[in-house]
């Protein structure tokens, strides 16, 4: 037998963990603190707006509007869809959702019948090739869903030049010449903060719930909902667990973080797609109910809410509703109107004991992996949009969702 | 007598007593540390939590000890989870969707066998190419919209409270402990079980000895998504959400479990008893780790220090084969 040469390895393990210790220290927020950069891009903003855009440089960035001196193209206009990945039922909903309303323009002689789409499965170099191939292809509007906040900069700057618009759906882009549409990731994180704080009293141990370590849509709702606390010295975080919006991972470290805490615990802070795993691992363990809010308002967690009598407070992030804004805010632009930024946010809508029949349907249960639409099919009133643009035409067509 | 039980105990791989303390060592200092530990839920927990893991990394122990490698569980995985919840939802009798759940991962997994085999393609490839053919095919049938729903007492069975009869474990530990003395008998004491550590250690030797090369590699991989096939049902109940993507993180931690319960990668060696072990080590390490609040990356960084740790210390014997 040969002899073991452990050392090498030994030491590059060592050295591993080290760095691994290094790396785990919280992220600067040095972005974050840069309040005067961040006041001055927001001075086209309608004032009354401004609360609308709390935190956005956690995840965009808001710049000029690229398309100022941009000419709409002559109608029928060509719809593309660039999306990066088709395999869930939020992206099946929002891609219906744009079938929809691109046979609704057809129909009045506004755009060609075929939507042309593509779909990247998570690459982004795929992406980016089929955004150019789309751009030749004659597309006048490409709306997106990019896997990468700046790989598509290159296709969003030649769609710029071609004169095509490039509007992302709900994944902002730092590509300047890019419009993006999206909720703020961040007044969600108020909006959730806010009721599990007043849901406690303003007292008691919390757990945050995150997402995908790293991606600014999981610091940014974290960082919100710490602030809230960070305002009520009742309430104590007793730590993160990161349940990767996936219910059976966040469920076992749910378990794993009850196993080795015994406190107890008054409330969970769910970032999204995690409450009813959050809720099965308490009730499990034998722990009391604690408080725990929805984020994204999927069927699995207005029917746990349902089912068990809870009260609880959560948002609706929909894909089909996040597809019909960021639709509205190109057929605003094909009209001529002008939005005063190149990132246009909206608060989503809530979701709460009061109004949740109007919300929840009896096909709904746990297991269930749709997302409850808003009543009306709309995050925000179309109106919400009128002081964010200027000048052009009304919509020829009345958008219905 | 006993320096023979103390050799046989010491293993190929790592000494088995090593695995024992260093399992049962970390629970304790776990309780050391972490006041209320002790307890019976915590136990249960961490039980529950190998006991999936045990269950997916079943296959992965058998196709590893025979010279290969199985990345296709994670697709099985999620293609038993979703497909099991959905012909529930729609209205099937449950034992009918999971006999067919069954059929079609022995099926699946006879192929990655046999084509790993017959074509000589490294099974790293096959098991590749195989587990994102049939992930695609869940997304294209079910358009991303998977959804149904489990019985009652199949979440009662992945429950931390949940009992098996007069015992105080969920269903899934029972039955972990069950197959997992039964894989280890099967593995010493059978033929089939012979030849996988036969055709593992040298499969030239093993074609000279006119060993059913094929057919071995064909079970392995077919008991390999089976139980893949299992875990993934369990996870049904467990998580409670259709999800194709629920046996990701089980691509990284069945392999892991069998390294460090210190079965070679090389094949020939280890077995699933050692993997048992594995398991328990790796859930009661991230339990751990949670509990003293290191956070995801470090978890995740402190985890891969750990199985190159391992491997560089009792995984670099030469291979079997090339011995003399």
């Amino acid at each position: 037998m040969q002899r073991h040469r452990p050392s090498l390895g030994l030491a590059a393990a060592i050295l591993i963990a080290l760095l691994g210790l290094l790396g785990t220290a919280p992220p600067a927020a040095s972005a974050a603190n840069d309040r005067e950069a961040h006041a001055q891009a927001l001075q086209d903003v309608p004032a009354a707006m401004r609360s609308y855009y709390d935190g956005f440089w956690y995840f965009s960035a808001v710049l000029p509007d690229p398309y100022e001196s941009w000419t709409p193209p002559k109608a029928p206009v060509q719809f593309c869809y660039n999306d990066s990945y088709q395999g869930n039922s939020w992206r099946a909903a929002a891609l219906a959702e744009y079938q929809k309303l691109v046979a609704d323009f057809a129909k009045a002689g506004l755009a060609k019948p075929n939507l042309i789409v593509t779909n990247s499965n998570n690459n982004i170099d795929v992406q980016l090739s089929q955004l150019q191939n789309q751009i030749r292809q004659g597309c006048n509007v490409i709306l997106s869903i990019p896997s990468s906040p700046t790989g598509l900069c290159a296709g969003v700057q030649e769609a710029h030049k071609r004169g095509v618009l490039f509007v992302s759906v709900e994944s902002p882009v730092f590509c300047k010449e890019a419009i993006n549409v999206d909720f703020n990731e961040y007044y969600g994180g108020l909006q959730t903060g806010r009721w599990l704080a007043q849901a406690l009293g303003g007292k008691g141990s919390v757990v945050m719930l995150d997402g995908v370590p790293g991606l600014a849509p999981t610091v940014a709702r974290h960082e919100a909902a710490m602030s809230v606390f960070a305002q009520h010295p009742g309430i104590k975080v007793v730590g993160t667990v990161v349940g990767m919006w996936t219910p059976s991972i966040a469920k076992s470290k749910m378990l794993q973080f009850l196993a080795t805490h015994p406190q107890r615990i008054d409330g969970v802070w769910n970032g999204a797609l995690m409450g009813v795993a959050a809720g099965q691992a308490l009730s499990q363990s034998g722990r009391p109910a604690a408080r725990i809010n929805g984020f994204s308002g999927s069927c699995s967690f207005l029917a746990y809410w349902k089912q068990n009598h809870l009260q609880s407070l959560s948002l609706s992030q929909g894909g089909a509703p996040a597809l019909y804004e960021a639709f509205l805010v190109a057929a605003r632009m094909l009209q001529g109107q002008k939005p005063v930024v190149n990132t246009i946010l909206y608060p989503l809508p809530e979701i709460t004991d009061a109004n949740l029949d109007q919300w929840y349907k009896p096909s709904m249960t746990v297991q269930s992996n749709c997302f409850a639409d808003p009543p009306d099919g709309r995050a925000v009133a179309d109106s919400y949009f009128d002081p964010l643009f200027k000048g052009g035409a009304p919509l020829k067509v009345a958008l219905q969702p | 007598m006993l320096a023979r039980h103390l050799s046989r105990w010491r293993g190929e791989g790592g000494g088995y007593a090593a695995l024992v303390l260093l399992a049962s060592g970390l629970y304790l200092g776990t309780a050391a540390l972490i006041p209320g530990y002790l307890s019976l839920a915590s136990l249960r927990s961490v039980l529950l939590l190998a006991s999936l893991l045990g269950i997916a990394a079943i296959g992965q122990t058998l196709t590893i000890v025979l010279g290969g490698l199985d990345l296709s569980i994670p697709a099985v995985i999620g293609f038993a989870e979703v497909t099991v919840a959905q012909l529930y939802g729609q209205g099937w009798p449950f034992a009918a969707a999971a006999l067919l759940v069954l059929a079609a991962a022995l099926l699946f997994g006879a192929m990655n066998g046999l084509v790993a085999s017959g074509l000589e393609v490294h099974p790293l490839i096959v098991t590749l190419a195989s587990g994102s053919i049939l992930l695609g095919a869940i997304l294209a049938v079910t358009h991303g919209q998977a959804s149904g729903t489990v019985p009652d007492w199949l979440s009662a069975t992945v429950s931390v409270v949940g009992h098996t009869g007069p015992i105080p474990l969920p269903g899934a530990v029972v039955a972990w402990l069950v197959a997992a003395a039964g894989i280890v008998i099967l593995e010493h004491r059978s033929v089939p079980g012979r030849w996988l550590y036969a055709i593992g250690a040298n499969a030239s030797a093993a074609r000279y000895a006119r060993l059913p090369l094929r057919r071995v590699w064909m079970l392995a991989y077919a008991v390999s998504a089976g139980f893949a096939a299992l875990a993934g049902m369990l996870l049904a109940g467990f998580s409670g959400a259709a999800d194709a993507e629920v046996g990701a993180p089980y691509l990284f931690t069945t392999v892991a479990a069998v390294v460090i319960g210190g079965t070679p990668l090389s094949g020939g060696r280890g077995g699933y008893g050692r993997t048992v072990l594995g398991c328990l080590i790796i859930t009661e390490l991230t339990t751990l780790l949670i509990g003293l609040g290191l956070d995801q990356p470090g978890q995740e960084i402190f985890l891969g220090a750990m199985i190159v740790l391992l491997v560089a210390t009792y995984g670099r014997q030469t291979h079997l084969g090339l011995r003399v």
